[in-house]
């Protein structure tokens, strides 16, 4: 009856759709009336909604809305659409051909025909955007364009306002093509591409002392045409209009053609313009603007193209490429060769060999970021490529020092110093030192301000202190690293100074391995010295490095050698305590948490106390850490909790709310939530950090991926296998980018991958990263509990796969790898369980028990969880009584008993458990274990499936537990209750066999014992005749088990 | 248009720009916002989003919209709170001058027009919204919604029937 309703239900909503909502019907009317003459419209509307006269209101007065908004959210006409090739333009030029059209308006081939007659280029500019104060603007400017002679650029003829009120310019027709192309088409070398530019410097320098600014220039607005002598003649076209047009907004049109040619990125735009800074915009705009056309002349491709980068493809992305990112030199842009050589035909490495230096230079030079440190005028850039021409040097040499220097302050002035005296003051200490230095004659105390200051800027790539990933910074620092042991060679001290200064600094930045060297140099150069404070400070950034480049021994060695050396000058001091804090830290991912421990408390005296100074309340707040870490390790997770919050109490003292160190602590805190199994706030905490720390350190930086990690931990123990994957892929492939190949973060990534794809079930995935992280262990030495907790992972994945003797030695060489690691370590039973399991697998029960058993006692030893303490003592019940051993199995089943009651398994499970473990117990000959199980079992079963057979089971243990103590009468009625439920049940034979041989027994029993005739009769009747259904049951003769 | 991911960006970046200027322009005098700072605040806004969407260009337009939309109505509802009255009839308004000429009593009651137009058809809604704010033309918008420009004719008719209705009958009362 029911299936029939949802049934009919179902065939009508297939026979109608649902009806249409009135607002549908309202649109749907109104587009068909659309389609007819006005005068149907009514008509129309009778006849499709009949009877509703509110619809068809509703309909007609939208009809009539339509009709009366003429012009309202209007499309505007073409503003070209009036002037059409055949027109004649304010009677004097008729046009001829439309050759393209942009953004601005459109350009018309077109014949002039008074004073004289010639053909010319007429640009009709775009109405609307213009009121009339900006037709005045624009007749001035246009008398100023006209004003303008040069061979090289396009003449301004005339211009005026057409008969539809829109400016026009009439401009010298050029009859070229864009100068990339020519170049192209014409198989020009670099010689001719930069004779060509030289000629374009010169039109632009024309221009700027007619005080007019292009503002648009590239390849499209450089034509170059054929002269009379058939030598190629650039011409520079659209001069002014882009100021013309609006002379607040210099930015061109994004997506016109002009020739067919797309006009107007973002690609030729210096800086200040693509940022808008407009007031800023001067002649040297044009300069940058021709080196970019120049860079693409030569190189084949513009410094910055979008979808060339990683970091983003939209304008945004381009901007900020274009305020922060060095470009790269044509000539390293050319030999990496993603792009054919600019000349088909030519040789790359040759292309590329006399693009570098002299070019490379000047070429950066007028793409410097700040207009200052550009040429100051198309004229000079001229000179420096007939320089290059002439093989003169050229004025744009090597960057030095001091000119990264100084280009690296106009980038970063406000982050690096705040203050413009400070900065005025170190640049002029550094610009005249640097200039001494080069000289071999400083004095030391101006070689000290000199790196003092160096070191101020250097210190600014650190991210912590810029908030941000730097990309200039970095690409400052690659520019002057390599330079440093050559150019201050004769001054072993500043070389020292630097070297620490730049390794630092490449730390910061997670390029370990650049800072190695530096660092590595600094302590050589150090202890050559033999002055003892470098040295200490060499070591402490040595330290460091190595902690984070996974050398703990190599981390504790530095730390060592820097503690003894503080505290021979005083041991009270607080840079002793701040050293013992860093031993101590050491100590704890060295695994030796005691050692460490001792380390913390005597540190933190020696920091000053009551000190708001945000340096020491850092270090306290790390010490605090520590104390954190070490109680968590003990499992004190309250302890843990308040030193992590009392340290994150610290840090929001002296750190903004958005600081990297807040991300610490919250991870900390992430950390004690999981301990305490609180996950949700574990992992909001984290998620908080992971914000932190994307935005302060970008998304390549190791501790984001730790962070990741940890996400990805947590997510699988919540068993959220998609979010764990995302996590740990992001994970491995940060890690992978920026650590050192073999660090053991990216082992344990892997391992955490593997886990992950076991609890997927994908044992192959699992394999091939744990195989990673297996290799990255043996790299390592091996010895670790994660490397052994890797192999014994491997052992699963191999084993789900089914192969099985792989397996075997898997495990056995984690269990040995564990064992090795001290006997209170939990991966030992693991280890044991697993090869229990695997031997029961294959075959031999009676050599897992003993593994089991020892899993199991290690397990209850060490406190080990519920959980894991039941699945050892499953797996060993069930290999004991394969192996026959049954009193084991009745133990470890009684065993299981409490440990499902802790677990709050389900009631039913446990009583059947119960079950189990009595039937064991009484095969085992135990009954009086089995009497309180089975009586237990039988109390849950009469209560909640009383009319069931294991009602009758239990029932017949119970009997079979009276008997053996002699109590036979009860044991026979328990019995026959026991068999009125079996007789007749779906129970297994072996079950109701049992019961029946009770039966038998405990009749016969009563019977013996009994002294009233009747009774004894009744009882050996019932007997005979049980014995004979006995005989009677499938594989009678025998006994069933 | 073909919408290759950097022309959709580079084209929006132009039409809000556009778009800014013209809603400034005519408020010069008292402005409270440059049309670029409005542009880089529509971009602080739509970054994230368009980066991921540019595959999909009708999600990027109506991303690209819809931030738009709140720029020049927060603006229009700040100016008002300060000040209040001359909301002048200045209706029709077209496409290229709504933003000129309009005052923001205009902006604010077309804005809440829409949102009611919204209700019953979303899909017209949709139409408006990508030609108004974010400047599309029916052919781009035909594209950025995947429809034909004939239904997209067909919503921009029923749109401007409803709008214009919906508008004078707010004015009316």
């Amino acid at each position: 009856m029911r299936r029939f309703v949802a049934g009919s239900v179902r065939l009508l909503r297939l026979a109608c759709r649902p009806m249409p909502s009135r607002a549908e019907r309202v649109k749907q009317l109104f587009e068909q009336a659309l389609d007819l003459p006005e005068e149907r419209h009514a008509a129309f509307l009778a006849e499709a909604c009949p009877g509703e006269p509110d619809l068809q209101r509703e309909v007609a007065d939208l009809l009539s809305a339509l009709a009366a908004a003429t012009g309202f959210l209007a499309e505007r006409r073409d503003p070209t659409a009036t002037e059409q090739p055949g027109t004649t333009v304010d009677g004097r030029f008729e046009l001829m051909e439309r050759l393209g059209e942009g953004g601005f308006g459109v350009v018309f081939r077109a014949r002039q025909l008074e004073p004289l007659q010639r053909d010319v280029a007429l640009k009709i500019l775009k109405l609307g955007l213009h009121g009339r104060s900006a037709t005045a603007r624009f007749e001035q400017e246009r008398q100023a364009l006209a004003r303008m002679q040069h061979p090289n650029i396009a003449a301004v003829y005339d211009g005026g306002t057409t008969a539809s009120g829109r400016p026009y310019f009439a401009m010298e027709l050029v009859d070229g093509k864009p100068i990339t192309e020519y170049c192209r088409e014409h198989g020009l070398g670099i010689g001719e591409r930069v004779d060509l530019v030289i000629a374009v410097c010169l039109a632009v320098q024309h221009a700027h002392l007619k005080g007019i600014v292009h503002r648009d220039l590239k390849p499209a607005n450089i034509l170059v045409a054929r002269s009379s002598d058939q030598r190629p003649l650039p011409k520079v076209i659209d001069f002014g209009i882009a100021k013309a047009l609006d002379p607040d907004v210099a930015h061109p049109d994004f997506t016109g053609t002009l020739h067919g040619q797309p006009i107007g990125t973002l690609e030729y735009m210096p800086p200040e313009q693509a940022l808008g800074r407009l007031d800023e915009l001067d002649s040297r705009a044009d300069v940058y603007s021709l080196g970019v056309v120049l860079y693409e002349l030569l190189a084949g491709r513009r410094p910055f193209e979008r979808g060339d980068h990683a970091t983003g493809i939209g304008a945004d992305g381009m901007v900020s490429r274009i305020r922060d990112e060095a470009p790269r030199r044509p000539s390293t842009r050319v030999a990496q060769g993603d792009r054919p050589v600019p000349l088909p035909g030519a040789d790359r490495s040759r292309w590329s060999r006399a693009l570098h230096g002299d070019l490379d230079w000047i070429i950066d030079r007028a793409l410097q970021k700040n207009p200052d440190d550009r040429y100051p005028t198309p004229n000079a850039l001229a000179t420096d490529l007939r320089n290059f021409r002439s093989g003169m040097p050229v004025s744009a040499g090597p960057p030095t020092a001091g000119y990264v220097l100084r280009r690296f302050l106009g980038r970063h002035r406000a982050a690096a110093l705040g203050s413009t005296t400070l900065l005025l003051s170190i640049l002029i200490g550094f610009v005249a030192t640097s200039l001494a230095l080069a000289d071999a004659r400083a004095a030391s105390a101006s070689k000290s301000r000199t790196v003092a200051a160096l070191r101020t800027l250097l210190l600014t790539a650190d991210p912590h202190a810029l908030r941000g990933p730097d990309h200039s910074v970095r690409a400052m620092l690659d520019e002057f690293a390599p330079h440093i042991a050559e150019r201050f060679a004769s001054d072993p001290d500043v070389a020292l100074e630097l070297h620490v200064t730049v390794g630092g600094a490449y730390r910061n930045l997670s390029q370990l391995e650049s800072a190695r060297g530096h660092l590595d140099r600094a302590v050589a150069l150090a202890r050559t010295a033999g002055d003892a404070l470098p040295l200490e400070r060499a070591l402490i950034e040595q330290t460091a490095l190595r902690r984070e480049l996974g050398d703990l021994r190599g981390a504790a060695e530095s730390a060592e050698e820097a503690l003894g050396m503080a505290r021979a000058r005083n041991p009270r001091s607080p840079r002793v305590g701040q050293l013992m804090l860093t031993r101590a830290d050491l100590y704890r991912l060295a695994d030796d948490p005691r050692q460490g421990e001792a380390l913390v408390q005597p540190a933190l005296a020696l920091l000053p106390r009551n000190n708001v100074d945000p340096r020491v309340l850092a270090q306290r707040a790390f010490g605090l850490d520590l104390l954190g870490a070490f109680a968590l390790r003990r499992g004190t997770t309250e302890s843990a909790k308040a030193h992590f919050e009392a340290a994150r109490a610290a840090r929001t003292r002296c750190f903004a709310p958005d600081h990297p160190m807040l991300a610490t602590s919250d991870m900390n805190l992430a950390a004690v939530h999981r301990t305490r199994g609180a996950l949700g706030e574990a992992r909001r905490a984290a998620e908080r950090a992971l914000a932190n720390q994307s935005k302060a350190f970008g998304a390549r930086h190791p501790q984001v991926a730790a962070t990741h990690a940890f996400l990805g931990g947590l997510a699988l123990q919540q068993n959220d296998l998609p979010r764990a994957r995302e996590h740990l892929g992001r994970a491995l492939e940060v890690r992978k980018a920026v650590l050192p190949a073999g660090h053991p973060d990216l082992a344990s990534t892997f391992a955490d991958l593997g886990r992950l794809e076991l609890q997927a079930r994908r044992p192959a995935d699992a394999e091939r990263h744990l195989r990673c992280a297996v290799e990255l262990g043996e790299a390592a030495g091996g010895t670790s509990r994660a490397f052994a907790g890797a192999i014994q992972n491997l052992g699963i994945a191999v084993e789900r796969q089914g192969r099985l003797d792989a397996a075997v030695t898997l495990y056995q060489r984690a269990l040995r790898l564990h064992r090795a690691l001290g006997n209170d370590n939990p991966g030992i039973p693991g280890s044991l369980t697993n090869l229990g399991m695997l031997t029961h697998r294959r075959g031999d029960p009676s050599a897992a028990v003993p593994l089991l058993r020892e899993a199991v006692e290690l397990r209850r030893s060490q406190a080990a969880a519920a959980g894991e303490l039941l699945n050892a003592e499953t797996a060993l019940a069930r290999a004991a009584k394969a192996a026959g051993d049954l009193r084991t199995a009745a133990v470890a089943q009684r065993a299981r008993v409490a440990l499902m009651t802790e677990l709050g398994n389900p009631a039913g499970q446990i009583a059947a458990t119960r079950a189990k473990a009595a039937r064991l117990f009484l095969d085992a000959g135990d009954a009086a274990a089995a009497k309180p199980l089975a009586a237990a079992a039988h109390a849950y079963c009469t209560t909640e499936i009383p009319d069931q057979w294991p009602t009758g089971d239990s029932a017949a243990m119970l009997a079979a537990c009276l008997l053996a103590e002699g109590k036979c009468a009860e044991a026979a009625r328990h019995a026959d209750a026991a068999w009125s439920l079996l007789r007749r049940s779906p129970a297994p034979v072996a079950y109701r066999r049992r019961c029946l041989e009770v039966l038998v027994s405990a009749h016969r029993g009563a019977a013996a014992a009994t002294a009233d005739e009747a009774q004894r009769t009744d009882h050996r009747h019932t007997a005979d005749r049980a014995k004979a259904d006995l005989a009677a049951m499938p594989g009678s003769g025998g006994t069933g088990r | 248009m073909t919408p290759t991911d950097d022309q959709l960006l580079a084209t929006v970046y132009q039409r809000l720009r556009g778009i800014a200027e013209r809603q400034l322009r005519g408020e010069r005098d008292d402005h409270t916002l440059q049309p670029t700072a409005l542009v880089h605040e529509a971009w602080l806004t739509l970054r994230d989003r368009l980066e991921a969407l540019s595959h999909d260009p009708a999600r990027f337009f109506a991303a690209a919209a819809e931030s738009m939309r709140c720029i020049l109505i927060d603006h229009a509802r700040r100016h008002n709170a300060k000040k209040r009255g001359g909301g002048a009839d200045r209706l029709p308004l077209d496409l290229e001058q709504i933003s000129a000429t309009a005052s923001y009593d205009d902006l604010i009651a077309l804005d809440e027009a829409i949102a009611a137009l919204a209700e019953g058809n979303p899909r017209s809604a949709e139409v408006v919204r990508l030609r108004f704010y974010a400047g599309l033309t029916e052919e781009e918008a035909a594209q950025a919604l995947g429809m034909s420009p004939r239904t997209i004719r067909r919503e921009w008719a029923f749109a401007r029937a409803f709008l214009f209705q919906r508008l004078d009958l707010h004015r009316s009362r």
